[in-house]
């Protein structure tokens, strides 16, 4: 999922969700990350799977966007699954419902956080090149989707990408033909980084000379945590937790 | 650009633990040496290129799966110190926005550290020819010899994915009364220890191949495309930054790469 719809979720959303600590909310990608590590069975991954939703529903996240999040990475991680074929569609079937539990888990923290809570944990105790380069990295993506996106822009008002002209438009539109788009990807890539070393550089001296040395504060403190948010997030977290080790343990066979 | 797109729970623990035991060794060994040779300038310059590596993630060649990063760009303009903090940066912000899997940010680190490290390292090699107006081939050439390297990398990972250390290695309990060795020490509940060969599933084969060998097939002739592609792009990306930026890639303008000044 493209950082800056992420952004603009966890900064204008103003749900249950998003009001919570993000103490709390980090129950959440481990919940995905504890149900993933234990199951054996399609069954429970794909109850955490709809439970999950069910919250992202509840926090008014994009649901579609999510959905299409984690079935991206189905083609590459089957790939793997087919790569241990052992003649059981049930071990192909839990490789990938692994994947997509985790990828969601992740998206829900991710998509109801602002960056700057995301990142004031791991300023304070990360050494300082990483934290410093970690809040460069957020503020340069921003910055490069803004270079790219006019570029994008930029090719579809020259015709997109096409061999013929292109009709259809108020000026002569030739469009850019598909050998030398990487060519073109290639002057645009180069153009975009030149460019965004140089405003990141000149960020980074504004920063310093504000007083900034390598930490984050949170928008909010965390001694705002609501109950219930807490309630719902960590008992939901050792809750389901506990019924997929118990499934394991037991040995359930809940596919059948 | 090449990196393991599992869940987690999936690999073994061992080698996701082995991942992560070598990302900390190397991302520790990369800021004492980054520290020490104090070259703050180059903090920002990092910060883009792992931007640039999570903007172009987004960018799928959809009919090969191949994800295009410039990840070897990257490992040319930042070296293979600054290329650590980035891999790993990279691959955490990658894990939380894209693949979820968290336990394999470690692998996924070295593997992407070592196409920058081997980019940066084989473009150095060929400076004295991107003096000459070659800068593009030579960028082309790193990208190629880098990804096919850890292309390498990652179907060693996936063949020691499929092997359980515990049955190649245990030959179970001793008794001592009977002089032999108990083959059941562990079954059943989260941990389950076989011998080797008592496997309960006999690989399948598909035309007389294996699965996983089929699938390092489909990863290589895919694979070669996506080089191919990320090859040209990184290359043309290289030639135009030496034309306009020759600091950036180590390139000095006005010399030849020999310290004799050009015309």
């Amino acid at each position: 999922m493209r950082l800056p719809s992420v952004d603009h979720s966890a900064t204008s959303g103003s749900s249950w969700l998003h009001r919570a600590s993000i103490s709390d909310k980090v129950s959440l990608p481990l919940t995905g990350f504890g149900v993933a590590a234990i199951s054996a069975s399609p069954v429970p991954l794909v109850s955490v799977y709809a439970v999950l939703m069910i919250v992202a529903w509840s926090a008014s996240l994009p649901l579609a966007r999510i959905v299409m999040a984690t079935i991206l990475p189905v083609p590459m991680v089957g790939l793997y699954a087919l790569s241990h074929w052992q003649s059981d569609w049930s071990v192909i079937a839990v490789i990938l419902a692994k994947g997509m539990v985790t990828v969601e888990a992740s998206l829900l923290l991710m998509l109801t956080t602002p960056a700057p809570d995301l990142l004031a944990g791991p300023t304070r105790w990360l050494p300082a090149i990483l934290s410093q380069s970690l809040v460069l990295t957020y503020r340069a993506v921003f910055t490069l989707w803004d270079r790219l996106a006019s570029v994008q822009r930029a090719i579809q008002v020259r015709g997109g990408i096409r061999h013929r002209r292109a009709h259809g438009f108020p000026w002569e539109a030739y469009g850019t033909p598909l050998l030398r788009l990487p060519r073109v990807g290639g002057i645009i890539v180069g153009m975009a980084v030149i460019r965004a070393i140089d405003l990141s550089a000149t960020y980074d001296d504004a920063l310093r000379l504000r007083g900034y040395r390598g930490l984050m504060h949170p928008t909010r403190r965390d001694g705002a945590r609501r109950f219930p948010a807490a309630f719902i997030l960590w008992g939901g977290c050792a809750s389901i937790v506990g019924i997929a080790t118990a499934v394991r343990l037991m040995g359930w066979d809940l596919a059948g | 650009m090449t990196h393991i797109m599992v869940g987690d729970g999936v690999l073994p623990w061992w080698l996701s633990g082995a991942g992560i035991l070598a990302a900390v060794v190397l991302v520790t060994i990369a800021s004492r040496q980054v520290t020490r040779t104090g070259s703050r300038r180059a903090i920002p310059a990092t910060g883009v290129m792992t931007a640039l590596m999570v903007v172009v993630m987004s960018i799928e060649i959809v009919p090969i799966g191949y994800e295009l990063h410039g990840t070897v760009l990257a490992g040319i303009i930042l070296g293979p110190w600054f290329g650590a903090i980035s891999s790993l940066l990279f691959n955490v912000v990658r894990a939380f926005l894209g693949d979820g899997a968290i336990t394999n940010i470690g692998l996924n680190t070295v593997v992407t550290w070592l196409e920058m490290a081997v980019g940066s390292m084989v473009f150095s090699r060929l400076r004295p020819f991107a003096y000459r107006g070659r800068a593009s081939l030579c960028g082309g050439i790193a990208t190629a010899v880098s990804l096919s390297l850890s292309t390498l990398v990652f179907l060693a990972i996936i063949a020691l994915s499929g092997v359980e250390p515990a049955s190649a290695v245990h030959t179970g309990s001793f008794d001592v009364a009977t002089g032999t060795f108990d083959p059941e020490i562990h079954s059943g509940g989260l941990v389950e220890v076989h011998l080797p060969g008592s496997g309960e599933h006999p690989e399948a084969t598909v035309a007389g191949l294996t699965p996983f060998t089929w699938f390092a097939f489909a990863t290589l002739f895919l694979g070669a495309l996506g080089w191919a592609i990320e090859g040209l792009v990184t290359g043309v990306t290289v030639g135009f930054i030496a034309r306009i930026r020759p600091g950036l890639i180590g390139l000095s303008a006005g010399s030849d790469g020999l310290g004799r000044p050009t015309e």
